[in-house]
């Protein structure tokens, strides 16, 4: 048997370096490109050019301070507050719907909580708590999984509802990620696989009655499997991100020379904000921030392998999955490998829930190495 | 712990990893096969003209410096495009490839607005200012001519002075909003005045009363003299009158032999 996850390759006595460098490059590298991606818009926005950048650092700072937080607590407390935290968010994914926000849609959606000028988006949130949710079913049912009425639909229904509220929040993306980050779960826990073939099916019901749903999600489909057919419309924002990876070539043009970011490529500084990256650092600037999260994924992994309890271990494995997964499709979306959805790029993109939340995942992930290391 | 599902996990973690791995392996390699193997030998076969052009397929490739069987991947859409923009008869271009095979490109030609004659040679100017050959078609000399340019080479793909191009956006105005107005001016004259600009002579179709206009004028102005003129020629008063100027108020009519 290969040795590679095995705890004697995470044994130390402080908090996991590597991993911790990781964060901190992925983070640092992430709001220097989001100051190139998103300079301009600024400008135009709000007169400056930090505008993005200094909300992110906010963020980034908060998120900081709770991922230090996280990565000491006690784990126990954490499964403690896990059903809290699931009544919370359910709340809050409900809560959208209220007449009670600021904005009630934005972009044609429902899914943000705003007030006070400031923005909260609770399916982020619904991703750490369906990861925990699950990562505490399946230790709670250990070893009884193959029951299907008393170990698999509870985690079942519960996590389907939460992306049944997404995709109600009209939310596609982040509910088919969410989705997807369910079945990898249930895989990984030691679901038999002919109940994994069950959720696999319910779920590709659920992936084709969302999509048939909205004409626009058609439209992005057929948009993927026929780029020219809609050149200024649908198919614009892969479109011009391809133009913009191709202008990056092999070495790029330069940090802060880019062009296509100056209104070229629509969510430059969001979703598409790999797509500045690879114009600006080339082909090689793109493997670097492919680099990092392999190394996030291996340490990550390891880690979560080297923990002696199941909560830890599918908690490590969930959040391990969810980053470099995000990273994936956005790369994938940027390249144009798989249809336009809005899954961001961890660390990287402009976002406050999504950042504070993979942040939270990162301190989390600092706290099963200390775990190790004890 | 339960060695059995950490074990499980485990297992399950390693496939899930190998099966990514795999995958992006396998693109990892089709996409190498594709740029060293297969895209050096992809050409065209099917290229699409649209927004109408005076000369064929072949002579347009020409001019775009493709051959009929030209690789796909030896031009990008945007050097097409510049190579576009340089032939005079072209106001703009979109280029497209379609992969793996085609070529889409639309021209939006230049529309004459006047015409310039001299020595014989007919050219054709735009609402740009720009000059380019008058072989667009009969319609194409159902135009007023335009007298009094200046160029420092006089040929397709020049453009007249930048102070006069306002005039021919003034001129493709008034084409658009007032068709039958343009329709009955016979030639416009253009002189330079004392004060840096220039001043504008109008010469309607059926009057031999030419009519001055300073360098602000418009539809409106045109109209006002249209009518004037009509007036004037159910008076009786056209065959005395060489010239109706109209850059001030009153309007100064002066009569032949002045």
């Amino acid at each position: 048997m290969s040795t590679r996850f095995s705890p004697e390759g995470v044994r130390g006595e402080k908090t996991d370096t590597t991993l911790l460098l990781t964060l901190v490059l992925l983070v640092g590298a992430g709001l220097v490109v989001l100051f190139s991606a998103s300079g301009f818009k600024g400008e135009v926005l709000a007169n400056s050019a930090w505008y993005f950048v200094q909300k992110q650092v906010l963020l980034v700072v908060a998120g900081g301070i709770g991922a230090w937080y996280l990565s000491r607590i006690s784990l126990e407390w954490v499964r403690a507050i896990v059903p809290w935290l699931l009544l919370v968010t359910l709340i809050m994914m409900v809560s959208v719907f209220l007449p009670i926000w600021d904005a009630q849609e934005i972009y044609g959606a429902r899914r943000w909580m705003v007030k006070f000028g400031m923005s909260f988006q609770p399916s982020e949130l619904a991703k750490l708590t369906v990861v925990l949710y699950l990562a505490s079913m399946f230790a709670k049912k250990e070893g009884r999984l193959d029951n299907v009425t008393e170990s698999l639909l509870p985690p079942f229904g519960m996590s389907f509802l939460f992306v049944i509220l997404t995709l109600a929040q009209n939310d596609y993306s982040t509910a088919m990620f969410l989705l997807f980050v369910i079945l990898v779960m249930f895989f990984l826990a030691g679901v038999k696989l002919v109940h994994f073939a069950v959720v696999c099916g319910v779920a590709l019901l659920l992936g084709i009655v969302g999509v048939l749903s909205a004409p626009y999600r058609l439209e992005r489909i057929l948009t993927f499997l026929s780029p020219h057919r809609d050149p200024s419309g649908a198919s614009f924002q892969i479109s011009a991100a391809r133009s913009a990876l191709e202008a990056g070539g092999f070495w790029g043009v330069g940090l802060g020379a880019g062009v296509h970011k100056l209104g070229g490529v629509p969510e430059v500084h969001n979703d598409f904000i790999a797509a500045a990256l690879a114009e600006e650092t080339g082909f090689w600037g793109i493997v670097l921030v492919f680099a990092l999260f392999a190394v996030l994924a291996w340490k990550g992994w390891q880690v979560s392998l080297a923990q002696s309890d199941s909560f830890a271990r599918m908690t490590g494995v969930g959040i391990t999955t969810f980053l470099s997964f995000q990273m994936l499709i956005n790369l994938a979306v940027v390249s144009g490998m798989v249809p336009a959805t809005g899954v961001t790029l961890p660390y990287f993109s402009y976002g406050g829930t999504s950042i504070l939340i993979s942040l939270l995942m990162g301190g989390l992930l600092l706290n099963l190495s200390r775990r190790v290391a004890a | 712990m339960n060695v059995a599902t950490g074990y499980l996990v485990r297992e399950r973690l390693r496939f899930v990893v190998k099966f990514v791995v795999l995958v992006l392996a396998v693109i990892l390699a089709l996409e190498l096969i594709f740029h060293l193997a297969v895209a050096p030998n992809l050409r065209l076969s099917r290229v699409e003209v649209s927004g109408g052009k005076p000369v064929d397929d072949a002579a347009l490739l020409q001019l775009l410096g493709l051959r009929e069987h030209e690789y796909y991947f030896s031009f990008t859409e945007s050097e097409l495009e510049d190579r576009l923009s340089g032939l005079p008869w072209i106001r703009s271009s979109l280029v497209s490839k379609v992969f793996p095979d085609q070529l889409i490109i639309h021209l939006t030609r230049r529309q004459p607005l006047v015409l310039s004659v001299e020595n014989e040679s007919v050219l054709a100017v735009d609402e740009d200012g720009s000059v380019f050959e008058a072989n667009a078609g009969p319609e194409g000399w159902d135009l007023p001519l335009v007298s009094g340019l200046t160029f420092p080479r006089r040929e397709p793909g020049s453009r007249v002075p930048e102070v006069l191009v306002p005039l021919f956006r003034q001129l493709k105005d008034l084409q658009s909003s007032s068709p039958s107005l343009f329709r009955l001016v016979s030639e416009i004259g253009v002189r330079k005045n004392d004060r840096g600009s220039y001043d504008v002579v109008v010469y309607p179709a059926q009057t031999q009363v030419r009519i001055l206009l300073g360098d602000q004028w418009n539809a409106q102005v045109l109209q006002q003299m249209f009518v004037l003129l009509d007036l004037m020629k159910k008076e009786g008063w056209t065959g005395k009158t060489k010239e109706i100027d109209f850059r001030a108020i009153p309007v100064v009519l002066r009569p032949r032999g002045s």
